[in-house]
């Protein structure tokens, strides 16, 4: 038991000097407040917005568009697996597939969802 | 071994409807006026026409008892099948969906919200059904279930500028998605306790583990998975404890999206119900005929307690759907107790005659609907008699189907399940649907007093036009012809089989 | 050694997780997430027991929910984003025009 001693003397000397250094440094550094010092950064880029702010709605719709599409492929790896086995039924069925997500494709086109400047 | 097959032509009503679903979806993005919107619409009454009839055509060919696998897999694995059962409801969703549209011609002219999608939505939801009418493992259910499930959901979002449409619509949607979890989690337990997704297999496993080691030896998982995935399927069909959405979300939608609501998806749910207890879960009836009894009580009494304290007609006539649907359990509960067809049978009939009913009921509103006002007030009923003599006499007759007396629809409706109830010694049941159809009878007329005795103070203008009173004659016409002269349609729906011997 | 067992409970696990977030959360969107964890710790479960069984149903299985969850999210972004702009807020608690 006693040779864990060392150990635990470390792990207090560790967790120590996490509070100590940051209330020396409260102590001990100047306390002036002005708006350069308190933006989010010091010396970096302007902050022109704040994080909260509004985004167009238009990113959402893109986003929701591409996860459908993005995700909806799946389907096309079992079939890319196993299509010398599926033969010509596999083959229709993946076209069928496709043509149903090419009318959704067109569907969002024609709408304008795609389109950034009005 | 079975080759990967594929039989089209008993699947062309489905891919009748993918195929008009899929033009309009391309046709509602083209630029063009409210004519081009209303073309939509009449092509989608005629789609629907053409996969109606294709489903007659199949049902004709069917022979009694017959069950036509259709998808099958390189491992022999049936997706979907083909059988009278599968059939008579699609007949009941592709009605509904008719009705529906015939009467949405209006509400869509008076809200001003013609669009392409409305239509496409309400296709691709039918499409879902009759996809989960006919699956046969639980992934294909579950997919029809979705498929469904989402085009629903946008449909109650549809006015989405009213807030109460899209809170409604919030409700149902979050309230869904978490179901649609418990449904999948279920369908994991069972997976793991027999080692099949397929209702055949499972129910052989089952079968099998019964006969080795009694009833004793089905599992904990099995169990847990049966309730879980119960819990799923009563949220969708709205039975009590599992409504809290209905009411909002049949308030908040568009009158007739909400009709379309009350009648084709609970009778999906109650499809897709009735194909896992009966089909693959009945050798475990034991583990889910009490529990789906306690439901079916909870949900005659609470649906028609509420239904009773309610001031909008279209929530009352939420409420008295839950009380429908719980009666409509009862032939679900009766079969699982017998392993008989009989409550099959009783339920789908009843879920056809309350297709017409509620739809007629619904239509009404739809009715009063004008510039300003969704005409689900009571006070909008005042003196209905005296305005409008024809349409008072039409929703008399709904609202004395909907309570269940004779000579209607709902009066056979309720006489079939009562007597499968009985037959199946569930006495419990046959009286507190007695007892609670009584209850039923106050709001309903309520109503028809408002009708009556009432006198409006300025009535408003209404129209009903020609879509709207043809749907609404044609409920009518089947409510009275269900009721009067019901023998044809009880051999009809007699075909409808699914316990497997 | 990792059997069976230790998917299963991991599965229930994560499972009851998003059960609790999704009876307890305030914002809608979280609630949206929570439930998504539900379907995930459900393919988790799919794909332990495809796996001891030998067999690719439940694969099969897990295919269809990422991609039917992923159309369900695309609804559900859109219905919460219409949710939003009514009531400027995430909170469901918002969602009180109509009660029982």
């Amino acid at each position: 038991m006693l040779s864990y001693l060392p150990i635990g003397i470390f792990v207090a000397i560790a967790l120590a000097i996490v509070p100590l250094t940051m209330g020396l440094g409260w102590l001990l550094r100047p306390k002036r407040y002005d708006p350069v010092k308190l933006e989010p950064y010091e010396c970096g880029i302007e902050v022109h917005d704040t994080l909260r702010g509004k985004v167009s709605v238009h990113f959402y719709l893109v986003a929701v568009v591409f996860l459908v599409f993005d995700v909806e492929t799946i389907f096309l790896l079992p079939w890319a697996v196993a299509f010398d086995r599926l033969k010509l039924f596999g083959f229709v069925e993946v076209v069928v597939f496709l043509a149903l997500l090419v009318a959704a494709y067109v569907y969002v086109w024609m709408k304008g969802a795609l389109r950034w400047e009005e | 071994m079975p080759v990967l097959n594929h039989f089209w032509h008993l699947m062309s009503p489905e891919w009748v409807l993918v195929i008009f679903g899929t033009l309009f979806l391309v046709l509602s993005a083209v630029p063009g006026g409210k004519n081009l919107r209303v073309g939509i619409g009449v092509l989608a009454v005629a789609g629907m026409a053409v996969a109606l009839a294709l489903v007659f055509q199949t049902l004709t060919a069917l022979g009694p008892g017959m069950k036509v696998p259709v998808l099958i897999g390189l491992n022999g694995d049936v997706g979907l099948v083909v059988d009278p059962f599968s059939q008579i409801l699609k007949v009941i969703f592709l009605v509904g969906g008719v009705i529906t549209l015939l009467m949405s011609f209006k509400s869509l002219e008076v809200e001003k919200a013609w669009t392409g999608e409305y239509f496409t939505f309400i296709t691709f939801a039918i499409f879902g059904m009759m996809v989960m009418a006919s699956g046969n493992d639980l992934l294909t259910l579950w997919v029809g279930l979705e498929t469904m499930a989402l085009s629903v959901y946008v449909l109650a979002a549809y006015l989405r500028r009213k807030e109460h449409s899209v809170e409604g619509a919030t409700k149902y949607f979050l309230l869904g998605a978490f179901s649609s979890g418990f449904y999948l989690y279920g369908a994991s337990l069972i997976y793991g306790a027999t080692g099949s997704v397929h209702l055949d297999a499972i129910r052989a496993s089952l079968l099998q583990s019964v006969e080795q080691g009694g009833v004793k030896s089905i599992g904990f998982p099995m169990g847990a998975g049966l309730v879980i995935m119960a819990v799923a399927l009563l949220f969708k069909a709205a039975l009590v404890p599992f409504h809290w959405w209905t009411p909002d979300a049949y308030e908040g939608a568009i009158t007739p999206v909400t009709a379309f609501m009350s009648v084709a998806p609970k009778a999906a749910a109650f499809a897709m119900a009735m194909r896992i207890f009966v089909v693959g879960l009945l050798p475990v009836s034991h583990l889910w005929v009490g529990l789906l009894a306690i439901v079916a009580i909870l949900s005659m009494a609470w649906g028609n307690i509420a239904a009773m304290l309610q001031d909008n007609v279209k929530r009352m006539l939420a409420y008295s759907s839950i009380a429908h649907a719980g009666y409509a359990l009862i032939g679900l509960v009766a079969t699982g107790a017998t392993g008989t067809d009989q409550g099959v049978r009783a339920v789908v009939f009843y879920l056809l005659a309350y297709a017409f009913m509620n739809l007629g009921a619904f239509g009404l509103v739809i009715y009063l609907q004008r510039d300003g006002s969704a005409g689900d007030s009571f006070e909008d009923f005042d003196g209905l008699v005296r305005r409008r003599p024809w349409m008072a006499a039409l929703m008399i007759v709904f609202l004395l189907s909907l309570g269940g007396i004779p000579p209607t629809a709902g009066f056979m409706g309720k006489l079939l399940i009562f007597y499968a109830a009985v037959t199946a010694k569930l006495y419990l049941l046959a009286v507190v649907l007695a007892v609670t159809s009584v209850i039923g009878m106050y709001y309903y007329f309520r109503l028809i007093l408002h009708m009556f005795l009432k006198e409006a103070e300025t009535p408003a203008e209404v129209q009903a036009g020609r879509p709207l009173a043809f749907a609404l004659s044609l409920c009518g016409l089947f409510v009275l012809a269900i009721g009067l002269y019901g023998q044809p349609f009880v051999d009809w729906v007699s075909r409808a089989a699914l316990v497997v011997r | 050694m990792i059997t069976i067992g230790h998917y299963l409970v991991l599965a229930s696990f994560l499972f009851v997780v998003g059960l609790i977030g999704a009876l307890t959360r305030k914002s809608a969107i979280i609630v949206f997430l929570a439930i998504e964890l539900m379907l995930n710790s459900v393919n988790l479960v799919f794909l332990a027991l495809g796996r001891y069984f030998g067999q690719l149903d439940g694969a099969v299985f897990v295919f269809f929910i990422m991609a039917v969850s992923a159309a369900e999210a695309a609804i559900g972004v859109a219905i919460t984003v219409a949710f939003i702009r009514r009531n400027k807020t995430t909170a469901i608690d918002a969602a009180n025009l109509m009660k029982w």
